[in-house]
């Protein structure tokens, strides 16, 4: 079974950057993304699709986005909006830090290191298989075993 | 129907609720997100500085829970 959750990120920050007009709109939008992102990592990791360590990156990864709108945020305190500007477009970046960890996980799994997950590959997930924000493709869910005959929602 | 059969339509149904699970909570985020824009507008004024510091703190509670 295979999933694609990477549309639904792809679609939430479209919508959130596509309603920014303005600097303060951008870092609240940034923050908007944040929480989704950090909600959809909580809720993969629970179900079992993404592991510890993988979490711990993309958190750390977050926390980074989280605190450069901080500062962006501070800076718009400061009336400095050109630099507050250009530290939101630093954040913007940055969101794309989680896509290079997800981007390793989907390595990871290719390579066939997935199977050491847990231990149990019997009845464990396995771990997400995850592409670019730019081909949105985040396939959430084990790889197709021999014996996959309809997979809704989730093409390799 | 074999208990493959049976497992991978558990899989399925899962996954599925994952997804659900997912979809709600960024149509909330979003929704959110729109709503604070729309009074922004709605009183001609651009998103505060305290709306900001709440977005932030909010942020940070959802890191912190991973």
């Amino acid at each position: 079974m295979r999933l694609d959750i990477n549309i639904l990120l792809v679609l939430a920050f479209s919508v959130l950057l596509a309603a920014c007009n303005g600097v303060e709109e951008g870092i609240a939008g940034g923050y908007k993304a944040v929480t989704i992102a950090a909600k959809t990592t909580k809720t993969l990791h629970v179900s079992g699709y993404l592991k510890d360590e993988q979490v711990a990156m993309i958190k750390t990864d977050l926390q980074t986005v989280k605190d450069t709108l901080d500062e962006s945020t501070a800076l718009i305190a400061a009336d400095n909006t050109g630099e507050a500007k250009d530290r939101l477009q630093q954040a913007e970046f940055m969101l794309l830090t989680i896509q290079r960890v997800l981007n390793a996980a989907k390595a990871r799994q290719l390579a066939g290191e997935e199977t050491e997950v847990s231990g149990d590959t019997e009845t464990e997930p396995e771990p997400a298989v995850v592409e670019s924000l730019e081909d949105p493709s985040i396939i959430v869910g084990p790889p197709p075993t021999e014996n996959t005959a309809v997979q809704p929602g989730g093409d390799q | 129907m074999s208990s493959k059969d049976i497992d991978k339509a558990l899989d399925i149904i899962n996954a599925t609720a994952v997804v659900i699970s997912l979809v709600k909570s960024a149509s909330y985020e979003i929704n959110e997100f729109l709503e604070l824009q729309r009074r922004a507008a709605a009183e001609e004024r651009r998103i505060t500085l305290e709306e900001l510091q709440s977005l932030s703190q909010e942020s940070q509670d959802a890191i912190d829970q991973l």
